[in-house]
């Protein structure tokens, strides 16, 4: 009875834990970070594990959830809602799409993978506000966001890795 | 055999068709939505889910700012390292500078008051703060606003302004009951009513994202007086913000274009000061005008025995002059 309930459990948590890492990293972009006086960008973080569960574990993220997490964080940055929900939600399409070439492959060529759909998903999102706003918006700062985030992405692939090999062993 | 495999196949097909329909539908919803916050991010119809989602985020943005707050107090930020020797010799200045202000003010403010009493003028409202923490900011590209840890239960209200120890940052958007956003003076939908020192003139400051915010006016005025480095203060037009807020100084004049070099500067500043007023809206239009009865008119200074004494004073000194 316990058993079966702590498989439940673990299942739970299992299937939720991408969507809930989405939502904390559309959270984190909101915290006081000023790397280097405000000179360096924050990461998008909620981009990595939207990329990662998109390749390798499609239907733990799936669209309503990539959905979610984009509303999150277009409602705590306080711009546009439905912004960075249609930019994730486009990348995220953008990976299903090329899914089977990038599975199997080397991590250098997935992280060129993340640097594709990082770069689609800021130019979808400067296209979007630029259209908002009636006007071309500066580029640097989203380009400078995206490198910021394609630079960082290899830290938590590495780590989500570890944690899945270390859970497979145990198991 | 090649009916089934056929009949597999066009089942997986369906399948992932049937998979991409709430994509689509999702990619649509989003567009929607966008369409829907298209007027500006103040009269979003989204507000109440920021102030909720604000709310529930703010004890995880706090749980964020304590270990940042950590390492940002333990290493500093780098151009305190470089400066620090320059910096507190130019504080050193300031604070002499700043003494004589001082006591220049309250010379000012007495005779202010003084006069204000003999002539029945009406203060402007009294303005009260409160101080807060940043416990957030918002990292988009494309939005430049604040996250503050004082809300409703902190009588925040909508349009409250909101200051560094430099001046103006900007003013409250969304207020929840325990945190609230601040929209500041660079974001693209920030405009600000601004009085330009020197010049004498009213205009409206905006938000420009990345390059200064630009100051404009209203069409046919004589902008010749306006110099480098006069100083833009708020002009308290429009009832948000109290007047004389300093927000920066006039930083150029080219291309058509009159940008502004703002006093404060978010990337520095943990701590904020919200001011808390509130403009009178009780004004009787039906009421005889007070503030337009002659100041020298005798049962009104009967009425106030000690301004008629002071007044009394003023005449007698001037007579005697």
């Amino acid at each position: 009875m316990s058993r079966g309930f702590s498989e439940i459990v673990s299942t739970f948590a299992a299937a939720a834990t991408p969507t809930a890492l989405g939502v904390v990293g559309a959270l984190a972009l909101a915290a006081p970070f000023n790397f280097l006086d405000g000179l360096a960008p924050t990461p998008i973080f909620a981009l990595y594990p939207i990329f990662f569960w998109s390749l390798y574990g499609p239907e733990r993220m799936p669209a309503p959830a990539v959905f979610g997490v984009g509303i999150v964080q277009d409602l705590i940055l306080g711009g546009p809602v439905g912004l960075w929900a249609m930019a994730f939600l486009l990348a995220h399409a953008g990976i299903l799409w090329q899914r089977e070439f990038f599975l199997g492959r080397s991590f250098s060529a997935v992280w060129t993978g993340f640097g594709f759909a990082a770069g689609f998903a800021a130019f979808i999102a400067w296209i979007c506000a630029s259209a908002l706003y009636g006007r071309p918006l500066a580029v640097w700062p989203i380009a400078f966001q995206t490198v910021a985030t394609i630079l960082t992405y290899p830290v938590f692939h590495g780590l989500v890795r570890l944690v899945v090999r270390r859970a497979a062993t145990e198991m | 055999m090649r009916e089934l495999g056929v009949q597999s196949r066009f089942q997986l097909r369906e399948r992932v068709r049937r998979k991409r329909y709430p994509l689509f539908a999702l990619i649509f919803a989003s567009a929607a939505m966008l369409i829907l916050s298209r007027p500006s991010a103040e009269a979003s119809v989204f507000e109440k889910a920021r102030e909720t989602l604000l709310d529930a985020a703010s004890p995880l943005l706090e749980f964020f700012s304590g270990p940042i707050d950590a390492v940002h107090s333990v290493f500093g930020s780098i151009s305190d390292y470089f400066g620090v020797i320059e910096e507190n010799r130019a504080l050193k200045a300031e604070i002499a500078e700043l003494r004589e202000f001082r006591w220049q003010a309250q010379t000012l403010r007495a005779e202010i008051d003084q006069l204000s009493k003999i002539a029945n003028i009406q203060q402007p409202p009294q303005i009260d703060h409160i101080i807060a923490n940043v416990v957030g900011e918002a990292q988009g590209p494309f939005i430049h606003a604040i996250i503050v840890d004082v809300g409703r239960n902190h009588s925040i209200i909508r349009g409250h302004a909101v200051i560094d120890e430099r001046g103006l940052l900007g003013h409250v958007i969304t207020v929840g009951a325990t945190s609230s956003r601040v929209l500041l003076l660079s974001d693209l939908n920030s405009k600000i009513p601004v009085f330009v020192e020197g010049a004498e003139l009213q205009g409206i400051m905006t938000g420009d994202y990345e390059r200064p915010p630009k100051l404009e006016f209203i069409e046919g005025v004589d902008l010749s007086g306006l110099a480098v480095g006069q100083r833009v203060v708020t002009s308290g037009r429009g009832g948000v913000l109290p007047r004389g807020i300093p927000v920066g100084e006039i930083l150029g004049l080219t291309n058509n274009e009159i940008r502004v070099a703002l006093n404060s500067d978010y990337h520095r500043t943990n701590i904020v000061r919200v001011l808390r007023y509130s403009f009178p809206n009780d004004v009787d239009e039906t009421a005889t005008p007070a503030l337009l009865t002659p100041i020298a008119d005798e049962p009104r200074l009967e009425a106030n025995p000690e301004a008629a004494a002071q007044a009394g004073v003023s005449q007698g000194a001037a007579d005697g002059g």
